[in-house]
């Protein structure tokens, strides 16, 4: 992460544009970091190639989006090195996927033991090419074990609004935030400017 | 509000035990390239940014979902022999 990331969290302190949107970096990172906890809580310790187990919860990477646009079965196989592929994904309890498109973060939520997508918007869009984007890759990575039926997309929006038009990427992983920690999406406390929320964002970066 | 630009890095099977074809695709634009094992990914960056008039700083290499660096090389990236995974389609190495 470079002082040009953190002026996309912290613009007053590190010269960013004064917008203050967070970019790929932060939101990755950040959630690399939740993530990362949430398995070490859960006792699990990734093990690359063969005998590796299916982590209970896992964050992709922003770049989802564009590659699964491009090439859904390629995107499929970012599940495999994971060990997430194929029926493995039924034993994971969340994937979390940060979407940025149109200048705006937003969250997928993957819920393969209860085969529930949710999707997680400060601006409350219906989020459907979103979530029929998440099903999909749901069914490339299943493959044969896909049962249409089965899955569901939440539409019940829970995620808190945004007070202004900068704080998106905040409130998105405030949101994965309170998914790792079994919390409700009400925990969020709205600001405008979510000042506090971005020192925290920063402290637990650094 | 992202930094644009996300170029997949995809590598096609080895075709010789040291040199590997890498194709480097932004899903619109694909470049291919002969290297070494154990050659820095930095140069096969810098050539695509080059190339697609890009500047470093504002595209992110990916291969299978996770950041590359320009100080790795496709032996620190790939956990995965070919041998492994003889029904994964071209673009593993």
């Amino acid at each position: 992460l470079t002082s040009h990331d953190f002026g996309t969290l912290l613009p007053h302190m590190f010269n960013g544009d004064a917008k203050g949107w967070l970019n790929d970096n932060i939101i990755n990172e950040y959630l690399e970091i939740l993530v990362n906890y949430a398995q070490r809580q859960e006792g699990y310790v990734y093990v690359r190639g063969k005998g590796g187990s299916t982590p209970p919860v896992h964050a992709f990477k922003s770049q989802w989006y564009t590659s699964m646009k491009g090439n859904p079965s390629g995107t499929a196989r970012w599940a495999r090195p994971m060990h997430l592929f194929g029926e493995k994904l039924l034993a994971c309890n969340l994937v979390l996927i940060p979407i940025c498109h149109h200048s705006h973060w937003r969250l997928i939520a993957i819920k393969p033991k209860d085969r529930l997508i949710e999707y997680y918007d400060s601006l409350h869009g219906s989020g459907r090419e979103y979530t029929q984007l998440a099903k999909e890759w749901v069914r490339e990575v299943l493959q044969k074990q896909f049962v249409e039926e089965e899955w569901s997309i939440c539409t019940n929006q829970r995620s808190k609004a945004q007070a202004n038009a900068s704080d998106c990427g905040i409130f998105t992983l405030l949101n994965a935030l309170v998914l790792l920690r079994g919390e409700e999406h009400n925990r969020v406390l709205v600001t405008n400017g979510m000042d506090d929320a971005r020192l925290r964002v920063a402290a637990t970066l650094l | 509000m992202s930094d644009n630009g996300s170029p997949m890095q995809q590598k096609p099977e080895d075709g010789q035990q040291e040199h590997l074809n890498i194709k480097v695709t932004d899903n619109n634009n694909e470049v291919f390239f002969k290297i070494k094992r154990t050659t820095q990914l930095s140069k096969l960056m810098n050539a695509f940014c080059d190339r697609q008039g890009k500047n470093m700083q504002s595209v992110r290499f990916l291969f299978d979902g996770q950041r590359v660096q320009p100080g790795d090389s496709p032996d620190t990236v790939c956990a995965w022999p070919s041998t492994l995974l003889p029904s994964a389609g071209s673009n593993q190495c």
